[in-house]
């Protein structure tokens, strides 16, 4: 069983696909908290979203995702555009993601929050809840070997029974990202995900994402711990009051004069 | 005596239906279903209508309906759970598509509260609110039993129901979709990101819980042979709410024995005790007492008696899988090698 559900998880389930957005707007009331950003995150690359405070990283993301509404502009993952569909039909084209603050569900044990990212454990519905019992409880075995193979290749086998809802924030944060790794997307959004991991494990989740570009998947990172931006992101995009004002390498990024503004506090000048 | 407690158990069977119809709602799917009374009422006319015959004949001549037959059992049955699910089908829509929770649940409630007062006026529709009388007894004229021994089929039947009825949510709770369907409770916008369609789900539960409200309904209106808007007050569903949060919200176990607590010790047994004090005293008495079991069992134990459990339990399988976890996540996980930190848990 073990062996069937490995063949079957070691390949992407979806072909490569960029995520792109064009010229997008998110307004609140009055004010733009993202004004025409046109971004791209290329499959095989980590692309880093930074910026301080505010700068409408977020809002970007969830307008990726699609729990935020645009004002204006395009979304589009490969060549299709995804601009009007709901999260769950951009979940099915294949794209997963992380919340600023991780977000698990409470009274659901650790185990099953990890399985609750396979896809073919959505759950073919009410029908099959009650006819179909035998086919999907071998579903959920190989879901279930997976699952909690993640939980011990991350320390946590031992917590597997134990509810969401009493983990530490560290601990949610790992769990939001074995989802991620349970759905085999084509294109992920990491909203911070550094946040609250142990050393060790911000290693593994290097590690990771390089395996993951390897595999041709797409991945826009929001991060505010530089190191980790650094080693990780390939290219990198800095926003600011709701503007791209820069991007490139890291290093190129690190000494361009109107992110260092941006991050001191003072008015951007010449945002691109 | 025997007919009292058959008919306790009867009514016993009718709120652990109602009770498990509402934890599929409410404990498991967080829809605040205020009007849960109102699909069970359906399914009780329902299967009155299609018992007693037109109201021009016979033992309903007194009464003005506006259309009634006379269908062999279990018909009734099935069109009561029917009727409950396609009312739930049209209800849902307009309360739960756009809504907040907090909104559906007032919603739900006016919903409840105007369907009674429309009923209760309207003499032509369904005999306003003297109600329909003279249900036939479904299983009496099938067995040729006696007054006595009737009661007792009936309680069996009611018991067959329950437990298929019990069987199905516990299959549901513990499959895929219930997983589904509590990520949605726990959190809409994760479960969406997760690729759930939260407004399918969501009305695919309303219409299971309008089925078995239906069916409860039918089943208890051909017990007790009457149905009126005096038996479907909102309160009604109140009663079944706080069944389940005293049972504890999510456990089908827990939905039955709450039944038991709320609905039979405390709501159904008072009204067979001899009259006491004032006239109306031991009914008001009755609120007063199911109001300060609430308070207790929210102050002392929110979780309820029977706290909702993982439904997926590792047992032996957690040492088989501990065991091939090196070999399978070379193929499965990030990488070939197995962490056992135990700091792993710490806040960075």
């Amino acid at each position: 069983m073990a062996s069937n559900a490995n063949s079957d998880v070691r390949t992407p389930r979806y072909e490569p696909a960029a995520l792109v957005a064009e010229d997008v707007v998110v307004t609140y009331g009055g004010v733009r908290a993202v004004d025409g950003v046109s971004l791209r995150a290329d499959p095989g690359m980590v692309t880093g979203l930074i910026g301080p405070n505010g700068a409408g990283k977020s809002s970007l993301i969830g307008v990726f995702a699609g729990a935020q509404k645009s004002t204006h502009g395009l979304i589009c993952l490969g060549d299709q555009d995804i601009t009007s569909l709901s999260p769950h039909r951009r979940s099915d084209m294949g794209l997963a993601r992380t919340f600023q603050t991780a977000r698990v569900f409470g009274r659901l044990s650790v185990l099953e929050n990890v399985m609750a990212g396979e896809k073919h454990a959505k759950p073919g519905g009410l029908t099959s809840a009650i006819l179909e019992r035998r086919s999907w409880r071998a579903r959920e075995d190989a879901t279930t070997d997976r699952a909690f193979a993640y939980l011990t290749e991350f320390g946590m086998a031992d917590k597997a029974e134990t509810r969401c809802g009493e983990l530490s924030g560290g601990q949610r944060r790992i769990i939001e990202y074995l989802r991620v790794l349970m759905a085999r997307p084509r294109a992920i959004l990491l909203d911070e995900p550094t946040v609250g991991m142990a050393p060790w494990l911000l290693a593994r989740l290097k590690e990771d994402l390089r395996r993951l570009c390897s595999e041709g998947v797409s991945i826009l990172l929001v991060g505010h711990e530089m190191s980790f931006i650094r080693e990780v992101c390939d290219l990198v995009v800095v926003m600011a009051n709701g503007k791209i004002i820069a991007r490139g390498e890291f290093d190129e990024i690190a000494k361009d004069e109107t992110v260092q503004q941006a991050y001191l506090g003072r008015r951007v000048v010449g945002a691109r | 005596m025997s007919f009292y407690i058959a008919t306790v158990a009867v009514y016993f069977v009718v709120y652990a239906l109602g009770a498990l119809g509402l934890n599929l709602q409410f404990g498991l799917g967080g829809i605040v279903n205020f009007g849960f009374i109102v699909f069970e009422a359906a399914g009780a006319y329902t299967a009155a209508l299609t018992s007693v015959g037109s109201s021009s004949v016979g033992a309903a001549q007194s009464e003005t309906y506006f259309w009634g037959t006379s269908l062999p059992f279990p018909i009734p049955l099935i069109l009561s759970a029917v009727v409950g699910g396609l009312l739930a089908l049209v209800i849902g829509p307009a309360t739960m598509r756009k809504m907040r929770r907090d909104y559906q649940a007032a919603a739900m409630l006016s919903f409840a509260l105007i369907a009674n007062q429309v009923v209760g006026n309207t003499a032509g529709f369904l005999n306003g609110g003297n109600g329909i009388a003279n249900v036939p007894a479904p299983l009496r004229s099938l067995g040729g039993f006696s007054l006595s021994s009737y009661h007792w089929v009936y309680v069996g039947w009611a018991f067959l129901l329950g437990i298929v009825v019990f069987v199905i949510c516990r299959w549901i709770s513990y499959s895929p979709f219930g997983r589904t369907i509590r990520m949605l409770r726990d959190d809409e916008e994760a479960a969406s990101s997760l690729g759930v369609n939260a407004w399918t789900v969501r009305m695919r539960l309303f219409v299971v819980g309008g089925v078995i409200a239906g069916l409860t309904g039918g089943l208890l209106v051909e017990f007790i042979g009457a149905w009126s808007p005096g038996a479907w007050s909102y309160q009604e569903t109140f009663v079944l709410l706080q069944a389940v949060i005293l049972g504890g919200v999510g456990s089908e176990f827990g939905a039955v024995f709450g039944a038991l607590v709320v609905g039979v010790i405390l709501f159904q047994l008072p009204s067979f005790l001899p009259a006491i004090g004032y006239p109306g005293l031991i009914d008001s008495l009755q609120w007063i007492v199911i109001g300060f079991v609430y308070l207790l069992v929210l102050w002392f134990a929110p979780q309820g008696t029977f706290r909702e459990r993982a439904t997926l339990k590792l047992g032996s399988r957690s040492r088989r899988l501990g065991l091939n976890t090196a070999a399978r996540v070379s193929g499965v996980g990030p990488s070939t090698a197995p962490v056992g930190a135990s700091d792993t848990h710490e806040e960075a």
